[in-house]
């Protein structure tokens, strides 16, 4: 026996109003979550800001999606609260990791060199603030999965006869979403102000300390930002740059490294102690005098305390059978910087050989791996049978 | 169309469908607002707005309120980026300054208002300096923010949960209602405040001196109450003829306890929360002033008193570390507490028709 046209079309109408009303909860919460982000950072110069934050957001409205759906299909308020206290548990992962995996999927899909790498891993002290943001969420949307049949009872009664929602009906939709939005401010609070202060920070002390003709000291004493910490830098930077997260330690140390671009290549790092600016440095020494040194004699210079490399034998035996395909002055680009991932190449302008290292770490910078790579030049070409790792 | 099927629907139209008039009652329709929120909402409303005691309480709340959303204008912050909530100091010596001394170090921005009304060019502590340098001023304006947030945190937590357990426990009774209420009777057995104080404590090692371990803290030892409430109230609500009549017709049980008791049954939990809001920031301040809340130099009220403890025998002369925020608290407790006693009155039913 089939269920008559009217209970076909209510229960059409009650999918259709879970998935609208699963949807705007999804909304509400991703809005409160990274909207203070997305504007409080909107001049920084952030790098890949947009596309972590877009991408939270589709995961948010998916899930939110699914589960006023999935919650609408039984009917039943047991049920119902059961698929929110699911949604409600993923959406709080999906929350906390966004900074960190959520962070790495944006560099992986933007790049696909660093595909696979641990970018920005997961800091485990940042996980209590999870639990609290994931409390607040799990009881407010338990409590709306709770209502869900009820609310949409409601609205469902206050639709046209076209079928059209009235003002009414969206009204009474869109009542508990400040609700939503608070909770997702409170997650943002929890668990992505430690990395939005540090790249506020330090763009502030660029910014504002990179053409300031006055003492530094003074300024960082009268606006309470320690200006004076780009001081032996400041000759380096240019206006136009852009930030990244190095790497995240919410532990004991609670620092953040934070890692700035110029457009005429300068490369300083920023270390970010409690919500307090610490110091910046020139990050290019490693890269450039450390390497080369390596490249070309197996060890990292003895005079040059900021060039250290971290090798281990294999790798120093790697590089030192290499090291006469460098003779002379190789040039070194910089590739790539992912977090705390930085890609150089090594190139031999006479015999065109080259080589591409990703190297791991702010401090202390340690060599991950190398491997010859085709040039160019077809008289050098060689085919790499090297393995990935020495 | 036969004859019988004619008279049948002229004998129907003549069934009356609305309440039959009594002498002295008009029937009219409802009007916007009522038919938006509800009779019974609408009458609360309408109660609050009209009541001389709610309208002061209500002005009071608005006045923090908004306090609260222009503190970056009556008192912009110090640092550009970062932590607002840092109450900036005028150095770090012991000794308070009175209201009126003028900053020495570090001032923040003056704010656009202050020439125009005070007519000086100098920033001045406008409630003196705290022990540490402290602005005072700062303090209190940010830590309206503070209170707000974890009063209605605090208070709002703890009625849902207080909701969600007082509600099974009432609505199914037996094992379930036994085993809630002894859990309910086991957190009412520790002393609130001194259990409180134990539990942000712990918290605070774990979450860092913060807004939370004293929130999270408030929320875990202050529930209880409305669960006791709820549950009486629907005790007595669920033996009601039109729960029974709901339950006839096939009502389950969610929709039995959201749809139909907790609508009849909810408006005491409203009047104790309203009292108990003003109730969650003093205790908030409790804990603060014992050293178990924020951040030292967290603009927090119950922090700002605790400044004072150092000076406690010469008050005479540094009254304003105490006065300002201590007066801010009772102020804000009396404007939640106005609000409470209103709604009691107007959801009295001895006194429903008297006022409202």
């Amino acid at each position: 026996m089939f269920p008559p046209d009217h209970d076909i079309q209510t229960r059409r109408l009650s999918l259709r109003l879970g998935l609208r009303n699963g949807l705007l909860i999804g909304l509400a919460l991703a809005l409160g979550a990274w909207v203070p982000d997305a504007i409080l950072l909107s001049t920084s110069h952030v790098r890949l800001l947009y596309p972590s934050l877009l991408l939270g957001c589709l995961a948010l409205l998916l899930l939110g999606g699914l589960g006023g759906w999935l919650a609408a299909w039984p009917g039943s308020a047991f049920a119902s609260v059961l698929i929110w206290l699911l949604v409600a548990g993923l959406m709080t992962l999906v929350i906390g990791h966004l900074p960190y995996e959520g962070r790495s999927l944006a560099v992986w899909l933007a790049d696909r060199r660093s595909w696979g790498l641990p970018i920005y891993s997961f800091s485990p002290p940042a996980q209590e603030g999870i639990v609290i943001a994931g409390f607040f969420i799990v009881l407010l949307l338990v409590i709306l999965g709770l209502l869900q049949n009820y609310r949409l009872e409601n609205v469902g009664s206050e639709i046209e006869a076209n079928g059209r929602m009235s003002g009414h009906a969206w009204f009474l939709l869109v009542l508990p979403l400040p609700l939503v939005f608070g909770v997702g401010l409170i997650a943002n609070n929890l668990v992505n102000s430690p990395l939005r202060v540090a790249q506020q920070l330090v763009h502030e002390a660029i910014r504002t300390g990179r053409t300031y003709p006055g003492d530094l000291f003074e300024l960082s004493l009268a606006r309470g930002v320690n200006y004076n910490a780009i001081s032996g830098v400041r000759d380096q930077m240019s206006a136009s740059y852009s930030l990244s997260i190095g790497s995240v330690d919410l532990g004991a140390a609670d620092t953040l490294f934070v890692v700035a671009h110029f457009d005429n290549g300068a490369w300083i790092n920023c270390r970010v102690v409690a919500d307090q600016l610490s110091f910046c440095y020139d990050a290019s020494p490693p890269y450039q005098q450390g390497f080369l040194a390596l490249l070309t004699t197996g060890e990292t210079p003895q005079d040059c305390p900021e060039c250290a490399i971290k090798v281990n034998d294999e790798q120093r035996a790697w590089l030192l059978a290499r090291s006469e395909n460098f003779a002379g002055s190789p040039r070194l680009i910089l590739l790539a910087q992912w977090g705390s991932y930085v890609l150089m190449r090594a190139e031999s302008p006479g015999s065109g050989y080259a080589a591409e290292c990703l190297f791991q770490g702010i401090s202390p910078v340690r060599l991950e791996r190398c491997r010859e790579v085709k040039t160019a030049n077809p008289t050098s070409e060689r085919s790499s049978s090297i393995p990935p790792r020495f | 169309m036969t004859a019988e099927t004619v008279s049948a629907q002229k004998a129907s139209r003549e069934v009356p469908v609305r309440p039959v008039e009594q002498p002295g009652w008009t029937l009219r329709e409802l009007r916007g607002l009522e038919r938006l929120l509800g009779l019974e909402w609408y009458r609360l409303l309408r109660g609050l707005f009209t009541n001389p005691l709610s309208v002061a309480g209500l002005f009071i709340v608005m006045s923090y309120i908004l306090a609260a959303a222009f503190a970056p204008v009556l008192a912009p912050p110090l640092q550009v980026a970062g932590n607002p909530y840092l109450i900036p100091r005028d150095g770090f010596g012991p000794e308070p300054k009175p209201p009126g001394a003028v900053w020495t170090r570090g001032a923040p921005p003056i704010p656009s208002w202050y020439k125009a009304v005070t007519g000086k060019d100098e920033w001045v502590h406008i409630m003196g300096t705290a022990s540490g340098q402290f602005d005072i001023y700062y303090g209190v304006v940010w830590g309206t923010r503070t209170a707000l947030f974890a009063g209605i945190m605090v208070t709002s937590t703890a009625v849902a949960i207080g909701l969600i357990v007082g509600s099974l426990s009432a609505f199914y009774g037996g094992w379930l209602d036994d085993l809630l209420m002894r859990i309910t009777e086991i957190f009412m057995a520790f002393p609130f405040l001194l259990a409180a104080l134990t539990l942000s404590a712990i918290l605070v090692p774990k979450f860092g001196r913060s807004i939370w371990p004293p929130t999270i803290a408030l929320i875990i030892f202050g529930w209880m109450r409305y669960a006791r409430v709820i549950r009486g109230e629907i005790l007595s609500a669920k033996e009601r003829d039109y729960v029974m009549a709901a339950r006839v017709v096939g009502a389950k049980d969610a929709r039995l306890i959201i749809r139909h008791i907790l609508p009849n049954t909810i408006y005491p939990i409203l009047v104790l929360a309203s009292f108990s809001l003003g109730d969650a920031v003093l205790s908030f301040a409790a804990l603060s002033f014992l050293g178990v809340g924020t951040q030292i130099g967290y603009a927090d009220w119950g922090q700002i008193i605790s400044f004072a403890r150092d000076w406690i025998l010469s008050l005479d002369t540094h009254w304003y570390i105490v006065v300002f925020p201590g007066v801010s608290l009772i102020i804000f407790g009396l404007g939640w507490n106005l609000i409470g006693d209103a709604l009691r009155d107007i959801m009295d039913p001895r006194l429903r028709g008297a006022r409202g």
